[in-house]
C-alpha cells in the first residue's frame, strides 16, 4: 500500500497543492488501493497487484490538462526545497537553538549570580563595592547572551525564505515526517523535565525564606538556576519542533492553496512581539531601580511573574481581537 | 486491447451509461468496464478521474461521499437530468458516427 502512496507522492510532487489537486490525488489513491485490495483478494501476489495498479494508472498529463493546472507557473514563484538545504537548515536551527538557549541561560544565571554575590557580601562590604561586585558578572553574562542572540539571529536569517512558501518533494516530506515522529518522545521528555524543574524551583526559595536553611539570596539564585535550565530545555524542544513545522509547512507555516500563509495570524504576532520587546526590558529597569534605590530586591522580583502573567493575558486578548 | 486515443471521445458515454444503471464509484466503474468488454478495454485511473471531473464540472453528474464495507470513505457519483440528456445526445452522435464510418470499413 505504501508503494501506491509513494508512487502518487512522486507523481504529484511538482504540482501545486491546491484543493483540486489534493482531491484528485485522494480519489486516485482510494481507487488504486481498492483495486489493489481486490487483486490481492483474487489471489494475486504483492508484485502482480502493485504492477497492475501502476500499469493502469495512466498519464498524469491527461489529468493536468483536464484540471487546468500546470507545474510551470509555480516553478517560477516558489523555490524547491532540496535535501541538502533542509539538512543545512536543521543543523543551523539546532545550533541557533543551543545559542539562544545558552544566551537566555547566561542572562538568568547573571541574575542568579547577582543574588549569590549580594548574599555572600552582605557583611563587611560597602554598598558600592557590593553593587559593583554583583553587577559585573550580570553585565558580562547579559553581554554574552546578547552576542549569542545576535549570532543565532544572523545565521537563521538566511532561512527566512522558508516562511514564504516553497515546494517540498514528496520523498523529503516523508523523511522529515519520520524524523519528526522520532523526535516526539524527546520533545515530550524535554518539556516534562523543564516543567518539573519549574515546579520544583520554588522549593529552593521555600527552603531559604520559610525554613531558613539557605540564605534568601542563595535560595533565589538556586531557583533561578533551575528555571534557567528549564528554559534552556524549552528552547531546545521548541525550536527543534518549530524547525520541523517550518520545513513541513505545518501549524503557523501552513499554506492556503498555492499562496504563502495568510498574514492574519502574523499580525497578532507582530503586535505582541513589539509589546514584548518593550515591556520586559521596562520590567527589568523597574526591578533594578527598585533594587538599587529602594533595596527591594526581595519582593521586587515579583515584577517578573506579574509581568509574565499580564503579558500572557494581553497576547491572548490581542490574538482573539485581531483574529476575530 | 483498445487504444485510448481511439476511444477518447466515448469515455463519457460509457461512464454515463453505467451511472444510468445505478450510482457508483471509481473502482466499481473501472471493474465493470473491464468485465463487460472482456478485458478489451481497461480504463486508466487518470482517464476515469479526468472524466469524472469534467462531467461534474459540466453538471452531468454529481458526487457525494459514502462509505465502503470496511468503513473507509468513498466518493460516489450519480447522473443528473442534464447528464441523461447529454447521454442521449452522445448516443445519437455515436449512431451517426458508426453509420458513417461503416461505409468505409471492410469487414
Amino acid at each position: 500500500m505504501d508503494i501506491i502512496k509513494t508512487y502518487l507522492d512522486n507523481i504529484f510532487a511538482t504540482l501545486p497543492r491546491t484543493e483540486t489537486v489534493l482531491r484528485a490525488r485522494n480519489e486516485l489513491q482510494a481507487s488504486m488501493e481498492e483495486k489493489y485490495r481486490a487483486l490481492k483478494a483474487e489471489g494475486k501476489s504483492e508484485n502482480e497487484a502493485i504492477g497492475s495498479v501502476i500499469a493502469e494508472f495512466g498519464n498524469i498529463d491527461e489529468l493536468i490538462a483536464e484540471l487546468g493546472i500546470g507545474p510551470a507557473d509555480q516553478t517560477e514563484e516558489e523555490p524547491l526545497l532540496d535535501q541538502t538545504t533542509a539538512a543545512q537548515f536543521q543543523t543551523v536551527n539546532k545550533r541557533s537553538a543551543r545559542m539562544i538557549g545558552s544566551g537566555v541561560f547566561c542572562i538568568i544565571l547573571g541574575v542568579a549570580a547577582m543574588f549569590l554575590i549580594r548574599s555572600a557580601t552582605a557583611t563587611g562590604w560597602s554598598e558600592v563595592a557590593r553593587g559593583v561586585a554583583s553587577l559585573m558578572p550580570l553585565f558580562v553574562l547579559v553581554a554574552v547572551g546578547v552576542i549569542l542572540f545576535v549570532i543565532a539571529g544572523f545565521s537563521l536569517d538566511k532561512y527566512e525564505w522558508l516562511k514564504q512558501g516553497f515546494r517540498l518533494p514528496a520523498g523529503l516530506k516523508s523523511e522529515l515526517e519520520q524524523q519528526q515522529e522520532q523526535y516526539r518522545p524527546t520533545f515530550t521528555a524535554l518539556i516534562v523535565v523543564g516543567v518539573g524543574l519549574c515546579i520544583l524551583s520554588p522549593t529552593a526559595l521555600f527552603l531559604s525564606t520559610i525554613l531558613t536553611v539557605l540564605k534568601p539570596g542563595n535560595g533565589l539564585a538556586i531557583m533561578l538556576a533551575m528555571v534557567a535550565i528549564a528554559v534552556y530545555l524549552f528552547i531546545q524542544a521548541g525550536m527543534t519542533q518549530d524547525g520541523f513545522a517550518r520545513l513541513l509547512q505545518q501549524g503557523e507555516y501552513v499554506r492556503s492553496g498555492k499562496y504563502a500563509r495568510s498574514g492574519k495570524n502574523s499580525k497578532a504576532e507582530k503586535i505582541t512581539s513589539a509589546v514584548a520587546s518593550v515591556i520586559f526590558p521596562l520590567a527589568t529597569v523597574a526591578y533594578l531601580l527598585m533594587g538599587f534605590l529602594g533595596g527591594l530586591w526581595h519582593p521586587g522580583w515579583l515584577i517578573y511573574p506579574v509581568t509574565g502573567i499580564l503579558f500572557g493575558a494581553f497576547s491572548s486578548i490581542v490574538k482573539a481581537v485581531v483574529d476575530k | 486491447m483498445i487504444s485510448s486515443d481511439v476511444i477518447r471521445g466515448y469515455n463519457d458515454t460509457i461512464i454515463l451509461s453505467l451511472l444510468l444503471e445505478a450510482p457508483s464509484y471509481g473502482y466499481d466503474i473501472s471493474r465493470t468496464i473491464r468485465q463487460r468488454t472482456g478485458e478489451k478495454y481497461i480504463i486508466k485511473e487518470t482517464t476515469l478521474y479526468s472524466a469524472f471531473s469534467r462531467l461534474e464540472k459540466n453538471g452531468y453528474i454529481d458526487s457525494y461521499s459514502g462509505t465502503e464495507s470496511q468503513g473507509k470513505p468513498r466518493t460516489y457519483y450519480r447522473i443528473t437530468a442534464a447528464g441523461r440528456q447529454y447521454y442521449c445526445e452522445k448516443c445519437a452522435e455515436w449512431n451517426l458516427t458508426q453509420e458513417v464510418i461503416n461505409r468505409f470499413v471492410k469487414e
